[in-house]
């Protein structure tokens, strides 16, 4: 246990320094953007002065270093400012976003993880099978569309051609669980269509890795099932490459499905960025880059943390040289 | 699903026998815009049956938009997306607002007129209303608002042209007398683009309130907004839904699937190259109606080549217009004459001929700035305008007829307003067009102002945009305003190849009035004014 404590406290201290240089990045990278915030947001109507004006209201007149350092002591404090281009809190408009991206992302997992788990086992024990060739034809199929054309053809068929759900996912705070499930079903089936084959493939490959071990000819000698031997010998075993893959899909949910948002016109947290950096709203963009980040890392650590738990060897590492 | 009226009928089997390009160009010498034939097809033009119903209330409209983000903000300074201005045209009111004809109707003012010349204006407000929060209008508000936009801390659009007004005084609570610098015959138009606030001591004091038939209920930028009648609305000929709600549906296909399967009652901007589709499918109609929306090429007068009028002419002369509109707009336009002034306007110039494409003119235009050949540089971008590449490629193989070497210079979209326009000596842009012929002309042509985008400055031309203003007399400013148009389509620093139709598509089941051609989704008052069947 010791250990563990020991990567989490390293992680953790990592983790902070990887964000400091993340917000840096992202500002500077923000900055070097042709136009700022006021002339992009004024647009074709912008005439020099009411650009002097809304630059000098903004704070954009002040050198970028000055600017930097001011936003991260309010960050310490605790306090993500406001959008430049609407005046509103950050946290209000970014909690909102990230709420929704949460909600679909583990809508889609809870759909599309133990389906990939399943499918994974199932095509590892029927391998080479009628039934293993056609889940990993239709999988792959599926992974090697784009996004937003399966999300196309999902609306095509369940919206406009026999009218079950909403061709759109146009959800707010109000809307209640059940109305919210319902709306978000076919981007959640757009994911799982997308995520199913990366997770599904790699427990196949890892458990019929294990099958040619020893250990696991010894479980067929004991003469116990084909199930069996995968789920309860095999499958422990294959957990870490599982968890791994698994963890990195979660990632993708979080902060990769921009195009599905936008298709489906749900608010998520990855539409919000992108409108953020066309309108060069950098306090938005960085806390929603950050929240990005902190995704990336808190999921990476919880895949190390689950492989070290799931491993005996690792958890309880022999004393001896 | 298809509505005709006897109107369009007529027009379609008038249709039956020609091309579509004679067609396009039959339409236009007779000073109808192909718009108004736009009923072929399956749309429903401006005058469709659902205009004879009688409007009747209730329900709860939902619209998709184009437009919305979460940028958006309420301040008046900053309406310069639609999603907002939705708000602001349905929640506030103007002094006055125009018509389908573009005609002006008294609103928050109950009449005005010049007292002795156009540099004073009387205006007599309306008594009794109030905003949505009790607080009774008068002169203050109107006052406070202009103030608003025209200080030097202002960030807003109307802030330059405002700035003419030199004095405002009320001398009753419902009586103002504007004083302008410089006489103005067409200030009350100016009026009818200014959305009235809320005012307490000077300053707007909540954005959200107005004294339009509609309350912002909720406001969620590039999420959602919602409207709801209000109970104590003051006008009796407008506002029918209960109810109302907008959301931004940025992806076309995404609004259009949105449409079709009945999740939003009205959408703008359909796909121009697939409305025909749209419009067959069941329970949807696409309507189309003239606006003043247009696509423009300004070369920069001052810089060479541009600064030779005969490279301007050839560069006018080589591009297939017709073509353009077809390939496009798919129909959904008209040709522009390389002036601003569309149909749409009271003092459109019916008697400039239409130039067309011509490559020998453009070569003998060529020969005589003393050029074998030409190889100009256009800059253009997808995303300011749908089709702007499309256009600029297909204006680049007529002008090669022509013996112009035109190079396409394809910028990304972010920035293009802060790093392209105004800075390219040869680039695409688009203006929507305003309420008046001056307002127009002052803002893209006058010398010096700061969205004259070929930085072009005619003596004769600034002389009678000046004295224009100044002339209440209808025929003598005609004349003016002709001569003006002619100036810049001979000798002006744009090339102007369309005028865009407005397209709206809404279901079956949702009826409206004449169409306000000011600005698209009936002149953003769809709320208002339109109604379920």
């Amino acid at each position: 246990m010791n250990k563990l404590a020991l990567l989490l406290l390293q992680r953790v201290a990592f983790a902070i320094g990887t964000l400091f240089i993340v917000s840096l990045f992202i500002f500077l990278g923000v900055e070097l953007l042709p136009g700022d915030a006021a002339e992009v947001i004024l647009g074709k109507t912008a005439t020099p002065e009411t650009i002097a004006v809304f630059r000098r209201e903004l704070g954009l007149d002040i050198p970028v270093h000055i600017r930097y350092i001011e936003w991260l002591t309010n960050v310490f404090q605790g306090d993500f400012g406001k959008s430049l281009s609407n005046n509103q809190e950050v946290s209000h408009q970014v909690g909102i976003r990230l709420f929704n991206t949460i909600f679909l992302a583990c809508f889609a997992a809870i759909i599309s993880m133990p389906l990939a788990l399943g499918l994974g086992i199932l095509s590892a024990l029927y391998r080479n099978t009628l039934f293993d060739r056609t889940v990993n034809v239709s999988t792959l199929t599926t992974i090697s569309f784009p996004d937003f054309f399966v999300a196309y053809v999902l609306i095509l068929f369940f919206a406009i051609d026999f009218d079950i759900f909403p061709s759109v996912a146009m959800i707010h705070p109000n809307t209640e669980f059940v109305d919210r499930l319902y709306k978000t079903l076919l981007p959640a089936i757009t994911l799982t269509l997308v995520t199913v084959a990366h997770t599904m493939r790699m427990t196949r490959a890892a458990i019929i890795n294990l099958l040619a071990s020893p250990y696991i000819e010894m479980a067929r000698l004991k003469g116990l099932s084909p199930a069996r031997v995968v789920v309860k010998h095999a499958l422990p075993n294959a957990m870490a490459p599982i968890i791994n893959v698994v963890v990195i899909n979660l990632a993708y949910l979080v902060v990769g499905v921009v195009v599905v948002e936008v298709v489906f016109v749900y608010p998520g947290l990855g539409q919000l960025l992108v409108e953020s950096v066309g309108k060069r709203d950098i306090p938005v963009v960085q806390a929603a880059a950050l929240l990005f980040a902190v995704t990336y890392i808190s999921l990476n650590l919880l895949a190390d943390i689950l492989s070290i738990v799931s491993n005996p060897l690792l958890l309880h590492p022999r004393r001896s040289q | 699903m298809t509505k005709k009226s006897e109107h369009s009928g007529k027009l379609a089997k008038h249709h039956a026998g020609i091309t579509r390009r004679e067609f396009t160009r039959r339409t236009a010498a007779l000073g109808v815009s192909t718009a108004f034939a736009g009923t072929v097809g399956g749309v429903a033009g401006m005058f469709s049956e659902s205009a004879k119903a009688s409007p009747k209330s209730g329900g709860h409209l939902r619209l998709g938009m184009a437009q919305g983000n979460t940028s958006d903000t309420l301040d008046p300074a900053l309406m310069v997306t639609e999603a907002t201005n939705l708000i602001n045209y349905n929640c506030k009111n103007f002094l006055a607002d125009t018509d389908h004809n573009g005609a002006l109707v008294p609103e928050l003012a109950e009449s005005w007129e010049a007292d002795g010349s156009p540099l004073r204006w009387v205006y007599n407000l309306r008594k009794g209303i109030s905003f949505h929060d009790g607080k009774s209008f008068s002169a203050e508000d109107v006052i406070g608002t202009i103030n608003y936009h025209i200080s030097d801390e202002s960030k807003s659009a109307l802030r330059s042209i405002l700035k003419n007004i030199k004095e405002m005084k009320a001398d009753s609570p419902h009586r103002i007398i504007f004083t302008l610098a410089e006489p103005n015959a067409h200030f009350p138009f100016l009026m009818s683009s200014l959305p009235i606030d809320s005012i307490k001591d000077g300053k707007p004091y909540d954005f959200r309130n107005g004294t339009g038939s509609y309350v912002l209920k909720e406001f969620e930028p590039g999420i959602r907004t919602i409207f709801e009648r209000d109970p104590n609305k003051w006008e009796d000929h407008v506002g029918f839904f209960d109810s109302a709600e907008s959301v931004p549906l940025i992806d076309t296909a995404s609004r259009q699937n949105a449409l079709v399967t009945g999740e939003v009652d009205l959408i703008n901007r359909p796909d121009r190259k697939t409305w025909k589709r749209l419009a067959s499918a069941k329970g949807v109609v696409v309507v189309q109606y003239p606006g003043r929306l247009h696509r423009t090429w300004p070369m920069h007068v001052d810089t060479a080549p541009y600064d030779n009028n005969d490279v301007r002419l050839a560069l006018k002369y080589a591009v297939d217009r017709d073509e353009l509109n077809d390939k496009i707009l798919s129909g959904t336009g008209s040709v522009g004459n390389d002036h601003p002034i569309s149909p749409a306007y009271a003092y459109f110039n019916s008697e400039l001929p239409q130039r067309t494409y011509d490559p020998d003119k453009a070569k003998f235009h060529l020969k005589k700035a003393g050029m074998e050949s030409l190889t100009v540089t256009l800059s253009t971008s997808e995303g300011i305008w749908p089709g702007a590449v499309d256009a600029a490629t297909l204006y680049s193989e007529s002008a090669a007829k022509a013996g112009i070497d035109l190079k396409i210079n394809k910028v990304p979209n972010d920035g293009y307003w802060a790093n392209i326009w105004l800075k390219h000596p040869f680039c695409a842009s688009y203006w929507s067009g305003r309420p008046t012929e001056d307002w127009m002309f002052t803002s893209g042509y006058a010398a010096g102002g700061s969205w004259n985008e070929s930085r072009w400055a005619h003596p004769r031309f600034n002389e009678l945009l000046k004295a224009s203003r100044g002339e209440l007399d209808e025929n003598k400013a005609r004349e003016m305003y002709w001569e003006m148009q002619q100036l810049c389509s001979d000798e002006g620093g744009s090339v102007i190849p369309l005028f865009a139709d407005w397209l709206d598509a809404h279901s079956d089941n949702l009826a409206h009035g004449e169409l306000k051609s000011n600005r698209e989704l009936d002149g953003l008052r769809p709320i208002r004014r339109w109604w379920f069947v």
